[in-house]
């Protein structure tokens, strides 16, 4: 074989190893592009999980307004959330998740009792938009206020609640 | 040194001259004399491999890094901890005097001043019960829970009203003060994970 001949194989040669080098590196770096992506997309859902369980119980659908006094922050109407969640149908892409639900914390219900309209409000859970339960979900805590009767006497009663969105 | 050898060495020397004017070092590290000479090009292309090496390592390291590094997510949000401060302050007590039934923070404040509830049962005592109940519901702690411990302090100025510890305190921590519009009073909650 003639030196020229030599020099252009090694030629050929390198030039295929380039090549291969610069397609694997280009594959390593869509996939890691790729996998950032889902994985941003995710992170994406978790804050917004978090944003939402922190304003939602300030919003007018939840929120007890002036019901309960004046001066309520983070204090959600267990009655108007019940009427709510008769009409959740309604509001299935509203907030734009699939489970959102209140879980009453103190007093201790021993048993989990979901609420509806003949259990309310010797209840425990008001699960307001149930689609697929898992996933990632984020939890804030919140006032649930209803009124009461103590000997025919209306009272405010205030509970401790935590308020659960959910992504599946 | 013959003429004959002489003029040979010139003709190489001129040879290389001219080989030279193509190539910065010469291919071989002998001459066609079969004598070594100073040839840097081999040594010159491996310090640009080791150099091309380095730096596509280094490229590459820095692509691991990127794609190992992950946002961890808090076990306690600072939202949860502020939150949970109001909405304590807000819970419906046991403790009744001659308007209803009255927030807790309400009893904090009649606490403070050592009253009583109509009950006759201490305001402080109604005080510690509900708020040491709210947080064991509320801040479920152990080995194999998130939270690992917590701390409730209310005080008024240097006095303290009321303290609660519980679980371990570690050096992860969210913490939240809520001031009582009132006699300086001060609620503050540490939750350790």
């Amino acid at each position: 074989m003639k030196h020229g001949q030599v020099k252009i194989q090694q030629m050929a040669f390198m030039l295929i190893a380039v090549t291969l080098f610069l397609a694997l590196v280009l594959i390593f770096i869509l996939v890691i592009k790729f996998s950032g992506l889902k994985e941003g997309a995710r992170e994406l859902e978790e804050r917004n999980a978090m944003l939402l369980v922190s304003r939602l119980a300030n919003s007018p659908e939840f929120s007890c307004e002036e019901s309960f006094g004046k001066n309520k922050i983070n204090c959600i109407d267990a009655d108007k959330l019940m009427m709510l969640k008769e009409n959740a149908g309604k509001y299935e892409d509203f907030w734009g998740v699939p489970n959102i639900e209140v879980r009453k914390i103190f007093p201790k219900i021993e048993s989990e009792k979901i609420c509806t309209l003949n259990s309310y409000p010797d209840c425990n859970i008001i699960r307001l938009l149930s689609k697929n339960v898992g996933g990632f979900d984020a939890s804030n805590f919140v006032i649930l206020c209803r009124k009461d009767t103590y000997e025919g006497e209306p009272y405010d009663k205030c509970e401790i609640a935590k308020i659960m969105v959910s992504y599946s | 040194m013959t003429s004959a050898k002489s003029q040979k060495l010139w003709l190489v020397i001129v040879k290389m001259g001219k080989n030279n004017a193509r190539r910065a070092t010469p291919a071989s590290t002998r001459n066609e004399l079969n004598n070594f000479v100073s040839c840097k090009r081999s040594q010159e292309e491996m310090v640009g491999f080791a150099m091309i090496v380095i730096i596509v390592a280094v490229i590459i390291l820095i692509f691991i890094n990127f794609s190992i590094r992950k946002e961890v997510k808090e076990p306690v949000e600072s939202y949860e901890v502020e939150n949970f401060i109001q909405v304590v302050l807000q819970y419906t007590s046991e403790c009744e005097d001659y308007m209803g039934y009255l927030p807790l923070q309400k009893v904090i404040i009649k606490c403070n001043d050592y009253e009583k509830c109509l009950d006759g049962k201490e305001a402080c005592e109604v005080l510690n019960e509900t708020l040491t109940q709210i947080t064991e519901e509320g801040w479920k702690f152990g080995n194999n829970s998130l939270t690992k411990g917590y701390y409730l302090n209310i005080t008024d100025g240097e006095k303290t009203i009321l303290f609660l510890e519980r679980g371990n305190t570690t050096s992860n921590y969210k913490g939240a003060t809520q001031i009582l519009g009132k006699d300086n009073l001060q609620v503050k909650f540490t939750s350790y994970y």
